[in-house]
């Protein structure tokens, strides 16, 4: 479902366009809200700054896209400056300033960080085959001595509320991928779009948080289907590349061994390899739950492991959450191995995480090699 | 199979996703404003003996545009 495009004219937030010379200027209206302030210079901005706050993912009064950060930003500033003035004392100026701050997300020098990764679309790609994802990421040798046809495959997506949702774009993106029957894992309430109201789902209420729900959904996929041979958990704001040759590649490709196995098919920044393919992680999986692929003797030992049970005692919101690492070091206290493929299969696309309140999927959050990107590449 | 190899410094602890104010590396961070022309140091966060990291290598999009980009490890 493309996203409609955001233009200066057709902002809300945007009031009193007018011409200062050679300038085109207007008032920011969401500035003003945030601020509490109704008129000062730094509360009128320039057309290019509008141009770019449309070209990031829309702004709110609870989300700062960076565009309006930065103005924020410097309107906070000033304001500390004069002490404080009518509708924003020094004190919730200084606040709004380190608001702003945090939500500039520290990003590689190279990346842009008010790009609406969201945007993208790669449904061009969706004739792409079997063979081109190969010669991106051709078969490791092991791949070929323990194959025995095709996978069967148990398919969840785990999603919460979300302030931007990525659900539909994300689901629509595994269906395309191939796997047409994905089971929703809803934690919380969230409303299903139209387009996913067929597919099963479990609803949790209340929400149990993010790291409870993985691990009960791995456990309910299981239940549901004892006897596959790779299970699937993808996380809401995951997009494949909307191709059933996905699905077809993976069934080729996996798995490397006979033993458990987990393959993440999602690579962050951090894990890019100089070598193109199928890499074995050597330390403890930080970077992402994006999409993990658990072979069936690896849900066993997931699921009987203390270590993952135990992760949920720890206190505060770290039992709810940082499902890759606790699923990283179970992987390294058992030596399971780990595969992840770079070029990275899955791309990260969520804005605001569930989990982080003003995290962005930028630098070491996203994949900056993504398959589809690569595909689009001449 | 081959193993990966990873050049990234390893943060210690177990975090994948570091509080934002310490920067995706744990180094922190530095904020550089466009003054219209190029990106101009307007606060810098580096953590410890980390140190700034390059300045945003694109071009701003409007006068007055902060960016945030990450320290390295000196």
């Amino acid at each position: 479902m493309p996203i409609e495009k955001r233009s200066p004219e057709s902002c809300r937030h945007r009031i009193d366009p007018r011409q200062d010379g050679d300038r085109e200027l207007a008032d920011c209206r969401l500035l003003q809200e945030i601020a509490g302030v109704d008129s000062h210079p730094a509360l009128v901005v320039e057309r290019d700054a509008c141009l770019a706050c449309c070209d990031s993912f829309s702004p709110s009064a609870e989300d700062l896209n960076p565009i309006v950060a930065s103005l924020l930003f410097e309107l906070s500033e000033q304001i500390v400056d004069l002490g404080g003035v009518d509708g924003c004392d020094l004190q919730k100026a200084s606040r709004l300033n380190a608001w702003a701050e945090r939500s500039l997300p520290a990003v590689a020098p190279d990346e842009d960080d008010s790009e609406d990764i969201q945007q993208r679309t790669y449904d061009h790609l969706a004739g792409v085959s079997v063979d081109q994802l190969l010669q991106q990421l051709p078969m490791p040798a092991e791949s070929s001595k323990h194959k025995n046809g095709k996978l069967t495959w148990s398919v969840g997506i785990t999603t919460a509320p979300r302030r931007l949702p990525t659900l539909q774009k994300s689901a629509e993106s595994v269906i395309q991928a191939g796997w047409d029957d994905p089971v929703l894992f809803i934690d919380g309430e969230v409303d299903l779009p139209a387009s996913l109201q067929h597919l099963e789902c479990c609803r949790r209420s209340p929400a149990t948080g993010a790291f409870p729900n993985y691990i009960l959904s791995l456990g309910e996929l299981y239940m549901r289907n004892p006897h596959a041979d790779a299970y699937l958990m993808i996380q809401d704001d995951a997009l494949l590349l909307p191709s059933s040759a996905m699905r077809d590649y993976l069934d080729r490709v996996l798995w490397f061994d006979e033993g458990p196995s987990i393959a993440s098919l999602y690579c962050s920044s951090e894990y890019n390899q100089s070598e193109t393919g199928w890499h074995l992680f050597p330390e403890n999986w930080v970077w992402g739950a994006v999409a993990f692929v658990f072979s069936r003797d690896a849900v066993l030992s997931l699921l009987q492991s203390p270590m993952i049970w135990e992760h949920r005692a720890k206190p505060g919101d770290e039992g709810l959450s940082r499902i890759d690492v606790a699923i990283g070091q179970f992987a390294q206290a058992k030596q399971i191995p780990v595969y992840f493929p770079s070029p990275s299969l899955v791309q990260h696309i969520g804005i605001i995480s569930t989990i982080w309140k003003v995290a962005r999927a930028v630098n070491a959050r996203r994949a900056n090699q993504f398959i589809g990107d690569q595909l689009d590449s001449p | 199979m081959q193993t990966a190899t990873l050049t990234t410094p390893r943060s210690s602890g177990n975090r994948s996703n570091p509080p934002p104010t310490s920067g995706p590396s744990g180094c922190g961070y530095s904020i550089w404003q466009f003054d219209g022309s190029q990106w101009q140091l307007k606060k810098n966060c580096a953590i410890g003996d980390a140190q700034l990291g390059e300045p945003p290598a694109m071009e701003g999009k409007f006068k007055g545009q902060l960016r945030s980009t990450a320290c390295v490890v000196a």
